[in-house]
């Protein structure tokens, strides 16, 4: 039974932000509500929050998608569906494109919404490992003032995200995938449908004009309780020749430094030996060519 | 609790509601509007049973918070048939017995209409992907995706 809650329903952004500035530690703020409303459900309801929020009315402001310059202006409302459809990510960003059409099934991604899959902060959220990969900055408005933050600082943990109750997420900034980079997503479930990730993978990796690596992002997805990149693995691999041995150092480095954060776990049996098989698979794919 | 009135296109034609805002747009069909072809199979978006289109899109209405659905248009499986004139998808669906049970037909018949809106002419795989969030216990899905096939050449008149 979804509790009794007072609903409103703001026209701007403005109208928005005055409200969270009055009432919001007392607001449940709503986007597509496929996340939400299932804990509104069945959640234990211990929380004194009396409001609704609905933003839906803000979708011409905030579902927007434009590129400038290498970086793609993705408004929070945008649906997983439109993500994995709009003719620019599939151009720029093709791996987000891929991780949002792998995500729950097609009437989720119809009304689920990117803000909210980011907001939500499953650490197994499918485009969560695509959006850190591609250096995504979350922009989150009050009603005096916008910031700007690294999507990796700003979830600190499963669930919880770096959001005071006056303000709410707009958008977000993603670096597009350069000329000479390739990008690769990969996303390992129970089923094909309908199933949260075991395990995702995104890698994005550009090459110089002589073939040695210049940048690349591996960002494990559905194993850290916050995504993000290994940055020791990529350390060891910029400058060097993108060489099958490198690539089998670099996923062996992926595997030690998840279970330095996360520890040996009963499903490490498992998950240790995928996770450097796809390691392994996406920086082969990015290598040999991948999605651009 | 206060309610609202809720304003939107039902079946082509327009309906209002008065609700309270912490209802679901399944409840509202079903109870206030006793439209029961809809049905609730889990409540959280897992099975599909519950989909009608909104604004053309397959969505799960146990999902969508009722207040949510003003000046949108919102198609239930009722919308599809007029007197006793069914929608050829409907028709197709019982020739190829790609109705057993019938619990998840409704569902899996909005979510090929939202295919259908964009994709006349789908492949299997295309359709295979669309009902992918619709489960079916019965039919093992082939005579569903036979039943789309086949509804497409009575269509092509």
């Amino acid at each position: 039974m979804i509790p009794e809650l007072e609903y409103f329903s703001p026209k701007s952004i403005k109208e928005t932000c005055e409200f969270l500035k009055e009432n919001g530690s007392k607001t449940f703020i709503l986007a597509g509500g496929t996340d939400l409303l299932v804990d509104l459900r069945f959640g234990d309801n211990k929380s004194d929050k009396k409001f609704i929020l609905n933003l839906m009315n803000l979708k011409s402001d905030l579902g927007q998608i434009e590129y400038n310059d290498g970086i793609l202006k993705i408004g929070s409302l945008v649906t997983h569906t439109e993500l994995s459809e709009s003719p620019i990510i599939l151009e720029k960003a093709l791996i987000l494109a891929k991780s949002a059409l792998v995500l729950g099934s097609t009437q989720l991604r119809n009304i689920g919404t990117i803000g909210g899959n980011v907001v939500n902060a499953s650490p197994a959220g499918d485009n969560l490992p695509s959006l850190v990969a591609l250096g995504t900055k979350v922009i989150v408005t009050n009603l005096d003032s916008e910031r700007k933050i690294d999507l990796e600082d700003f979830v600190l943990g499963p669930n919880i995200v770096d959001l005071k109750h006056d303000e709410f997420v707009t958008g977000f900034e993603v670096e597009a995938i350069k000329k000479n980079a390739r990008g690769s997503f990969i996303k390992i479930g129970r089923r094909k449908s309908l199933a949260i990730a075991r395990l995702n993978m995104a890698v994005v990796l550009e090459k110089d004009e002589d073939g040695y690596i210049k940048d690349v992002r591996i960002c494990p997805g559905a194993i850290l309780p916050v995504t993000k990149r290994i940055r020791k693995a990529e350390d060891i691999m910029i400058g060097e020749k993108p060489t099958a041995e490198l690539i089998d150092k670099a996923a062996s480095v992926v595997a030690d430094e998840v279970i330095k954060i996360t520890g040996i776990r009963s499903s490490s049996e498992y998950k240790i030996p995928v996770l450097e098989s796809l390691t392994k698979r996406a920086l082969n794919e990015v290598i040999l060519g991948g999605s651009e | 609790m206060k309610k609202h009135q809720v304003n939107f296109t039902l079946n082509g034609e327009p309906c209002t509601v008065e609700i309270a805002p912490n209802r679901t747009l399944l409840s509202v069909l079903r109870e206030d509007l006793n439209l029961t072809g809809s049905k609730c199979g889990c409540g959280v978006g897992e099975c599909g049973a519950c989909t009608v289109l909104m604004n053309g899109m397959a969505v799960n209405s146990c999902l969508i918070l009722a207040p949510q659905i003003e000046n949108s248009n919102i198609v239930t499986i009722e919308g599809l048939s007029s007197e006793k004139i069914l929608d050829p998808l409907q028709s197709a669906f019982m020739e190829t017995g790609a109705v057993q049970c019938g619990y998840c037909t409704a569902g899996m018949i909005m979510s090929i209409k939202g295919l259908l809106n964009k994709t006349p002419d789908p492949s299997d795989e295309q359709i295979r992907e669309t009902i992918s969030g619709n489960l079916c216990r019965c039919t093992g899905y082939e005579q569903i995706v036979e039943a789309v096939h086949k509804s497409l050449k009575y269509s092509a008149v």
